[in-house]
């Protein structure tokens, strides 16, 4: 008996679980050219978690619209410390991701392939594709590795890219000025866990027709999401709530353009697809536990 | 009964702060480098102070044939322009690299001078400190890493870390200090492989004459080999397999004329070899004729361009060539457009003879190679004829084989994969200063074949060196060890 307890301390250190060899890439994985392949379609197991309920929120640029659950973007005016999502690029400028990033909050963040979404990369900034998360419109979910505790707002940088260059034709969005506005609806999915339960809350936020510049460059946009109640005497309260208490997030999306031969389903037949490019995913001055 | 002078007396602690600074320095601690430069020039001041007496004149020419060049290739490389542009390099850190070069070779010579210093406790620490660094970062390696990571991945080794991308092929797990920081399998590759070293003692030791050290040695050597091994690093296992056929070599060849007659000859050729490839190695970089005759002929292009060591070797010895270089390549100010780039800053040779020339500088690689030369002759001196037990010697012989061809092909100036900035320069090295300790540890007394009142001292019962010094094995009483 004593010698199987002396094996099986032996072996602790191989059951731990190899922490370093859970997630691992080719070299080559989703660096292609070929854009078909770069793809990141992962839902991480949080597809499969059992919803208990869910509370969907409408979210819209246009203040005041659609405010059945008194919950709204903010728009710029009412922003100070955020940024338009609907302006250009040049209005935000790297330092806010490299302030406000998740992995300088807190370095648990940093590792695996998402960690692209933390490292405070808001653009290309040269680091092309290791900057950015490639999706179609299924999107992506994944357990962020600690808890969210608290928050000031939620943001995330982001732009549209298709396949046009590999038939050399002229994309239909143009360059950073946009010869055709790209507009997506964006939808984010916050999951909390219950106590003592396996069943999760999720937080449903919607957001239409968010402009975004596609095919051009390392040129992104911010989307700042405050979530704001009005009260009666017409002063509005900042609710942090419905997101706080978070453990997973999944991000998805519609392509609202009609363009004939252009999917934002990479699994689609077609002669041309659509992808987001997600730079950053930020919660500025966030604490997690 | 004559009082014990002040010196008697208290030694004991000099030789106390010795052991401790070997142990710590074997362990590591995370690199604070600064703590063990100024801890190592207070225990030189110590341990000298305590050793004075038993200097001799005979002491002094091979102490400065193999100090001298140190000390000016110390200089050299601690107050080089090549520092500046490393914040934390300050000049609290020149010095301390400067002191400290000079105080572990110091603290070697003082240490074979201090009666109540055993060579066996020496040894132990050494290898203690080494080994007890080794065992904790192989297991962290182990747990996070499995075993044989390199080969069951290789196919796909890439992970992402703060956005970018690394590859766990390449490295391990090490405690540094406090934390588990992920560095290159060459850094930690060192220890593990320095702490091999001593299974070559085994040759030497009975089991059942001294269990104690026969144990003690195989566990040190044991953990380095199962460390290397369970990874696998290669480069360590090539390098220990040469530093143990020379341990062979020491074991069954030493006494014979022909073997010993054949090394002396292979030695003279391998210094030849290197003073042509030196020679050569410069020419290259310093006349274009030269250049451009040896890019066309594809033998000498293979060793002299078109390898790792020398693409990033050959810029810094056109750059150390330069005439306002001669004090350390400079980094930070432009002399006549010409600046060392960023890449070239940041980039590797892999070798610790091009990283002295980028540290200091040519003329420290210079003096550098002067101290190689006395050196040699030292060592070459004291395996011929000091009066230590053989094992000791085997120890300190694959030590520093395996030290010097290692560092030649896997030396890292950034071992920390996560960090672009730890800079690493190799005559900062904490496995540097060991084996400075053990040159200095070496160095006999010239006309004299060992200090005779030491010997009488330390080996308790006589030992039949003529009848199988190969295992004769002197210990050392209780008394008279620390």
């Amino acid at each position: 008996m004593k010698k199987k307890s002396l094996i099986l301390l032996m072996f602790i250190p191989f059951l731990a679980g190899c922490t370093k060899t859970e997630e691992l890439y080719a070299d080559y994985a989703y660096k292609s050219s070929n854009f078909m392949e770069n793809y990141y379609t992962e839902h991480n197991g949080v597809d499969q978690l059992k919803v208990a309920s869910t509370n969907s929120f409408n979210l819209h640029e246009n203040y005041g619209y659609n405010s059945t659950n008194s919950l709204k973007y903010v728009r710029p005016e009412d922003n100070p410390e955020g940024y338009p999502w609907s302006e250009s690029v040049e209005n935000y400028s790297n330092e806010y991701g490299r302030h406000n990033n998740l992995t300088s909050i807190d370095s648990s963040f940093a590792y695996g392939y998402l960690s692209k979404l933390y490292d405070g990369r808001v653009r290309c900034e040269g680091k092309y594709e290791l900057s950015r998360v490639q999706l179609d419109r299924g999107g992506y979910a994944t357990f962020f590795p600690k808890k969210l505790n608290n928050y000031r707002l939620f943001a995330f940088s982001l732009r549209g890219a298709t396949d046009y260059y590999k038939d050399n034709l002229p994309t239909p969005f143009g360059n950073s000025t946009g010869k055709v506005p790209c507009k997506i609806d964006i939808n984010i999915k916050f999951y909390k866990h219950i106590l003592n339960s396996d069943q999760y809350d999720v937080v449903d936020l919607k957001l239409s027709d968010v402009e975004i510049p596609a095919d051009a460059g390392g040129s992104t946009n911010l989307v700042t999401v405050y979530l704001a109640e009005d009260n009666d005497d017409g002063t509005r309260t900042l609710l942090y709530s419905p997101i706080t208490e978070t453990v997973a997030m999944s991000f998805d999306f519609t392509l609202k353009n009609d363009i004939p031969g252009l999917s934002d389903d990479s699994k689609a037949e077609s002669d041309h697809h659509f992808a987001v490019m997600l730079y950053e995913v930020l919660f500025p001055k966030s604490t997690w536990r | 009964m004559a009082s014990k002078s002040f010196r008697e007396e208290y030694e004991s602690i000099g030789g106390f702060l010795v052991l401790e600074l070997l142990a710590l320095v074997g362990f590591g601690l995370g690199g604070v480098n600064l703590i063990f430069q100024y801890a190592g020039f207070i225990i030189a001041l110590i341990a000298t102070f305590f050793a004075f007496k038993n200097f001799t004149k005979e002491d002094l020419k091979p102490i400065l044939f193999v100090g001298v060049p140190l000390f000016l290739m110390s200089i050299f490389t601690s107050f080089s322009h090549y520092y500046d542009c490393f914040l934390s390099f300050n000049i609290l850190a020149k010095i301390g690299s400067f002191l400290a070069i000079i105080s572990f070779f110091a603290v070697g010579l003082s240490a074979r001078r201090m009666q109540s210093l055993s060579y066996k406790k020496v040894l132990y620490c050494l290898g203690g400190g080494l080994a007890l660094i080794t065992l904790i970062s192989t297991i962290i390696t182990w747990s996070q890493y499995g075993l044989f990571y390199p080969l069951i991945h290789k196919n796909a080794g890439s992970y992402y870390y703060d956005g970018n991308l690394y590859s766990i092929l390449n490295e391990m797990a090490w405690l540094n200090g406090f934390k588990i920081s992920e560095v290159s399998q060459n850094y930690g590759g060192t220890f593990a492989l320095l702490s091999a070293c001593f299974l070559p003692a085994l040759l030497f030791i009975k089991f059942k004459e001294d269990k104690i050290s026969f144990l003690f040695f195989a566990a040190i050597g044991g953990i380095g080999l199962i460390s290397i091994l369970s990874i696998p690093n290669f480069y360590a296992l090539i390098v220990f397999a040469i530093a143990f056929l020379a341990a062979l070599f020491y074991r069954f060849l030493r006494n014979n004329a022909l073997a010993m007659k054949i090394l002396g000859y292979s030695v003279l050729v391998a210094a030849g070899i290197a003073a042509v490839l030196i020679f050569f190695a410069i020419l290259n970089n310093s006349v274009k004729g030269a250049h451009d005759t040896i890019a066309s002929a594809s033998f000498l292009d293979r060793i002299f361009n078109s390898n790792k060591i020398m693409l990033v070797g050959n810029k810094i010895i056109e750059a150390a060539l330069k005439p306002f270089n001669l004090f350390g390549i400079n980094t930070v100010q432009y002399h006549d457009g010409y600046i060392f780039s960023k890449t070239d800053i940041l980039t590797s040779s892999g070798s610790f003879e091009i990283e002295i020339i980028r540290e200091g500088g040519i003329f420290a690689f210079l003096f550098f190679l002067v101290f190689v030369f006395f050196a040699y002759e030292a060592f070459a001196r004291y395996l011929k004829t000091s009066k230590d037990d053989n094992y000791v010697k085997v120890i300190l012989l694959t030590f520093v084989v395996a030290f010097v061809l290692y560092s030649t092909i896997c030396y890292e100036i950034f071992p920390l994969t996560h960090s672009e900035t730890s800079y690493y320069p190799f005559t900062q090295s904490l496995s540097f200063y060991l084996v400075l300790f053990i040159i200095g540890f070496i160095i006999l007394p010239k006309g004299k074949e060992e200090i005779e009142f030491k010997e009488i001292k330390r080996d308790s019962k006589p030992t039949n060196k003529n009848a199988d010094d190969d295992y004769s094995f002197s210990d050392v009483t209780e008394e008279e060890i620390i």
